[in-house]
């Protein structure tokens, strides 16, 4: 099935999805990776973090099936992309931009804030996240720590 | 534009919801997160000195020296998880054409996972031959404009034919981690359907070594049988019959390396079809990149011979992207053109070295 449009209609599409892009703040702060504390898992690596970041590996080590959660924007997310996934912004965009449009993949479940990363994390088995060291309580259990 | 958003609101929107009652079958509970749509789109505009046209045919078109929106494209990808083994993922895409944009299904498969990290394909498969093949529309995702044509370009009969768009067929996907390093393993098999001919009976492998996302070493061997190629010299083109039966085989290997600011890009491609001489390519390229900030420019250079050196073309390209948001890049690019036999990726052969600019806005959504 195909349509025919006329190619100064392009420029407006560019348009609209550059007025949707997010613009990202920075700042430096002490993230914890937490799980959901009935997947039994009480301690991980910064290179198996990274390879369930990237969609490398699906399950929690020695544990359940993984539902991965990252933070939209943030400083807990910047601390964490430079820390343990060791890309940028853009390397990451990048990165899940292939994945995504070559059907190989796709990025984990985006969620607001600390408080939305606790809510999945404690309502979801074998679910991991990440937020600042201060929103920790003991609803989550902590397995990694990024200074 | 309006009309454009609300056709492709309503194709997703349409799928969706076709996915929605697959999973509500599958599984009754919440499906939202299940359901991924991402997109791009590339505003592209490339202009030549030259008359005849590069990349493109008299009958479609291509860059010349009136300008042209070559290479544009808008495309919507739909991931939908309908339990954890089986995910199905389609993309539509909308391309620069003449005047016109086609939008299409570019690709559609359901991918089964038989094992951790094994899994079968099946469906209109993204052709996996190629460093950037699989993601070749998404001009974001690379430094260049367009990939670079000399391998890259799938026209019929002036490209070197050394990948596809997508085929239709199964494939048996497997990666293997060993701490920083991937190995990955496709092997496909279907067939392949173009406007003026075919690709059976495809058969293929390709394999890659990823260390980091740094490095990516990866080779492709393919053959199938063509067929169905039509006579078009009644309108000046090409008799596309004396491929009918032949065998196509392709060898393509290439490497990426993003380390430490540094860019570098190196395929070649071997291409043959039978005993026919002019379907002979051996094509290859190289591009090198120094990334400083949001900044990277680069030189690449791209030799294309076909039939023996009776085609013979080469380009060197001076390209510059900037990274205006993490979703948003705007590139730069000169080339020199120099066609010592033939006409090359030309339509016509052209009166002597040409120069293409080009201008280019990618964005991800």
């Amino acid at each position: 099935m195909t349509i025919h449009l006329k190619p100064r209609r392009l420029t407006g599409v560019v348009a609209i999805a550059c007025g949707a892009l997010l613009m990202s703040a920075s700042a430096l702060a002490e993230v914890a990776v937490v799980v959901n504390p009935g997947s039994g898992v009480s301690s991980i690596s910064a290179g198996d973090a990274k390879k369930l970041f990237l969609g490398k590996m699906k399950s929690l080590p020695g544990g359940p099936k993984a539902a991965v959660v990252e933070q939209a924007s943030g400083g807990a997310r910047d601390a964490f992309n430079g820390g343990v996934l060791k890309k940028n912004d853009s390397q990451l965009k990048a990165y899940w931009s292939k994945m995504i449009f070559s059907g190989k993949g796709s990025p984990p479940k985006q969620v607001a804030d600390d408080a939305a990363v606790k809510a999945f994390v404690t309502s979801t088995p074998g679910a991991i996240g990440y937020m600042d060291s201060g929103s920790v309580d003991g609803s989550v259990t902590v397995v990694l720590t990024v200074p | 534009m309006a009309k454009l958003c609300r056709y492709v609101l309503a194709r997703v929107v349409g799928l969706g919801l076709g996915l929605v009652a697959m999973n509500t079958v599958v599984q009754a509970g919440d499906w939202s997160d299940d359901i991924v749509v991402s997109g791009f789109a590339s505003a592209v505009y490339q202009r030549t000195n030259e008359a005849a046209y590069l990349y493109g045919s008299a009958d479609e078109g291509g860059i010349d020296n009136k300008g042209s929106f070559y290479g544009s494209s808008l495309g919507l990808n739909l991931t939908a998880r309908i339990n954890y083994d089986v995910t199905l993922f389609t993309q539509l895409l909308g391309e620069y054409n003449e005047d016109d944009y086609n939008l299409h299904v570019d690709w559609a498969f359901v991918r089964f996972e038989l094992i951790d990290d094994l899994f079968l394909r099946a469906g209109k498969i993204k052709f996996p031959v190629g460093v950037v093949n699989e993601y070749a529309d998404v001009s974001y995702a690379y430094p260049w404009i367009t990939s670079p044509n000399s391998l890259y370009s799938t026209q019929v009969p002036i490209g070197p034919q050394a990948t596809r768009n997508a085929y239709s067929g199964a494939s048996l996907l497997w990666n293997h981690y060993i701490d920083d390093f991937t190995l990955e393993a496709d092997l496909f098999a279907g067939e392949v359907k173009m406007e003026v001919a075919d690709v059976r009976e495809l058969i293929g492998g390709t394999f890659r070594l990823d260390w980091n996302e740094q490095v990516l070493l990866q080779t492709s061997a393919y053959q199938g049988t063509m067929a169905n190629g039509l006579d078009l010299s009644g309108s000046g083109g090409p008799d596309m019959t004396v491929m009918n039966d032949k065998p196509h085989r392709g060898l393509v290997a290439g490497a990426k390396v993003d380390w430490n600011d540094v860019v570098f890009y190196a395929e070649a491609a071997d291409v043959k079809m039978g005993d026919l001489t002019n379907m002979r390519v051996r094509t290859w390229y190289t591009t090198l990149g120094y990334r400083i900030g949001k900044w990277l420019p680069h030189l690449s250079y791209e030799d294309f011979d076909r039939a023996y050196g009776a085609q013979r073309q080469n380009f060197t390209t001076l390209g510059l992207r900037y990274d205006i948001k993490r979703n948003t890049a705007i590139k730069l690019e000169l080339s020199q053109i120099k066609t010592p036999k033939g006409n090359g990726l030309f339509a016509t052969k052209p009166s002597g070295d040409a120069y293409r600019g080009g201008f280019a806005i990618d964005v991800v959504f």
